[in-house]
């Protein structure tokens, strides 16, 4: 009789466990899609400043000209970004038209000082500074919360309970390419 | 009567610089102290040689009489316990000798360094009434509510930071609060009855702050040490790493949402790295108190003392920083930035 309580018991603990480690995983898969979700909230707020930029520098023929298509292709980028499904390569190209255009707007305005001072084209750029803060941010939330998912997929036993039942598969962290190519080092991994 | 020459003189001048800092308020005041610090004739360096010899005569002639005294009668007697004692009260009294202006020596320079680390950082004490003090505190914000049996205020201190963006004058504050209970004890008497008694415990614990305006933000508390007082709707950011950390509680959630931006909750995080149980909140009045339990804010990280006189001088003339309270001050002023919603 002991033993077929200790049996039972046994059962009652693993089952708890398999139920914990299960929920475990769906809860840490659930959070990293709201870092996603968030990510892409951040990157979507591009659109509410494109207007205020194209305001700022459509009285200079030469931005016009070399901004006017970046901003273009930022857009398009924007377009394809989807809350509802993690995608970092869509993401990755998004981060680089941001910072082609960045670039390209800190070049030119060297040749217009007196856009440079102007109290709206500093606000922008705080408000721009701004933003590319908080998706960076948002990032590296992300970037956290898919680290915290991938080691609850991983680590043994959640790796079987995963292979059993939930059947998740490895989220992609995100990682800036533009700078990675600045290093000669690339890690073995 | 027990110091002479050099150890006499030195202990007549630590006294008097322990005096004399008490009532050092500038740098003028303080550049006078450090004056008459340079002005000693003497040296900084107590000798003990000659209580070294006492020690070691006292210890030898104790023993060698009590050996005498046991081996004329074979047993400790009245007598050999009596010169034990004797000579145990001297060697006591020779120690205490020697510890006395050791520790003074190392009190007044700790007082010296910290004086010299507030000034260079602008951080002036502040005269206060605790009572009164702890009131404004109890009616400002929920964080101070904890202790049921005593709340003070041990230390209040003022300064300003100077940012790329913002300026702000802040409060530094020691809080000290009891919490009183009731334990149960059991135990047994004489008659070897087991029998329970009530017992009150008083349990003493430290929080430590500092108390600023933050015009961007009100109502919102974020807390990672546990405030039964502050109520309204929770808010869960994204991060995992956050939300294991810390609980947001807001007037309502739009604010909290409004208030959580990715690069807030990423700087919140470092905070709650930096500092141990880290509470923030943002009042009604738009004032923060940014409260934790880290005592080492706004101490000299120098442990160098008067007897290594260059080395002491050296620290003073050089320039000392409270690394934890600029990286703390920085964050907030980085929140600033990150809140000012000035598009």
């Amino acid at each position: 009789m002991t033993e077929l309580w200790v049996v039972i018991a046994i059962a009652i603990v693993l089952l708890v466990t398999v139920i914990a480690i299960y929920n475990g995983i769906i809860s840490r898969a659930n959070a990293a899609e709201r870092a996603w979700a968030n990510v892409i909230t951040q990157e979507r707020q591009k659109n509410k400043i494109i207007p205020h930029l194209e305001d700022v520098v459509k009285d200079y023929k030469a931005f016009e000209q070399s901004t006017l298509t970046q901003v273009t292709e930022l857009r398009s980028a924007l377009q394809g970004l989807d809350a509802n499904k993690i995608d970092t390569a869509q993401l990755e190209k998004t981060e680089a038209r941001t910072g082609q255009l960045l670039k390209s707007l800190n070049i030119t305005v060297e040749n217009y000082p007196e856009l440079k001072a102007s109290e709206s084209y500093q606000k922008l750029m705080k408000e721009i500074t701004d933003q590319q803060d908080n998706i960076g941010a948002a990032i590296r939330i992300f970037n956290q919360n898919v680290e915290d998912f991938n080691n609850g997929i991983e680590t043994f036993p959640n790796s079987w309970v995963n292979g059993l039942l939930n059947k998740k598969v490895k989220i992609k962290t995100f990682s800036d390419s533009e700078a990675q190519e600045g290093f000669d080092y690339k890690p073995n991994f | 009567m027990f110091y002479r020459g050099n150890n006499q003189a030195l202990i007549t001048q630590l006294k008097r610089l322990q005096h004399e800092s008490a009532s050092v308020s500038d740098i003028s005041g303080f550049e006078r102290l450090m004056d008459r610090v340079k002005q000693f004739p003497g040296s900084y360096q107590f000798h003990y040689r000659s209580y070294w010899v006492s020690l070691a005569m006292i210890a030898m002639v104790g023993a060698a009489l009590t050996f005498y005294d046991w081996q004329r009668l074979q047993h400790m007697q009245g007598s050999s316990w009596l010169l034990v004692a004797v000579c145990v009260a001297a060697l006591l009294l020779v120690l205490g000798l020697m510890i006395y202006p050791w520790q003074l020596l190392r009190s007044v320079s700790a007082r010296l360094l910290q004086q010299d680390a507030l000034l260079d950082n602008g951080i002036k004490p502040v005269s206060f009434h605790s009572p009164a003090l702890t009131r404004e505190l109890l009616s400002r914000f929920n964080e101070f509510h904890r202790g049921n049996y005593r709340r003070e205020v041990k230390a209040l201190y003022e300064g300003r930071f100077d940012g790329d963006e913002y300026a702000f004058d802040y409060r530094y504050l020691h809080f000290h609060y009891v919490d009183e209970r009731i334990v149960i004890e059991t135990y047994t008497n004489s008659k070897g009855q087991v029998r329970t008694r009530r017992r009150k415990v008083y349990d003493h614990y430290d929080r430590y702050a500092l108390i600023m305006p933050f015009q961007f933000v009100r109502d919102v508390a974020v807390v990672s040490f546990a405030n039964s007082l502050l109520s309204g709707s929770t808010y869960k950011p994204a991060s995992n790493r956050f939300n294991e950390r810390f609980r947001v509680i807001a007037g309502d959630e739009l604010t909290a949402a409004k208030t959580m931006k990715p690069a807030v909750v990423v700087a919140l995080e470092e905070v709650g790295e930096l500092l141990s149980k880290p509470n923030l909140e943002f009042n009604g009045s738009a004032d923060l108190c940014l409260s934790f339990a880290d005592n080492d804010m706004i101490k000299t990280p120098s442990k160098v003392t008067l007897s290594d006189f260059t080395a002491f001088i050296e620290a003073i003339e050089g320039q000392q920083s409270f690394a934890k309270l600029q990286r703390t001050l920085q964050s907030i002023h980085y929140l600033m930035t990150k809140l000012d919603n000035n598009f």
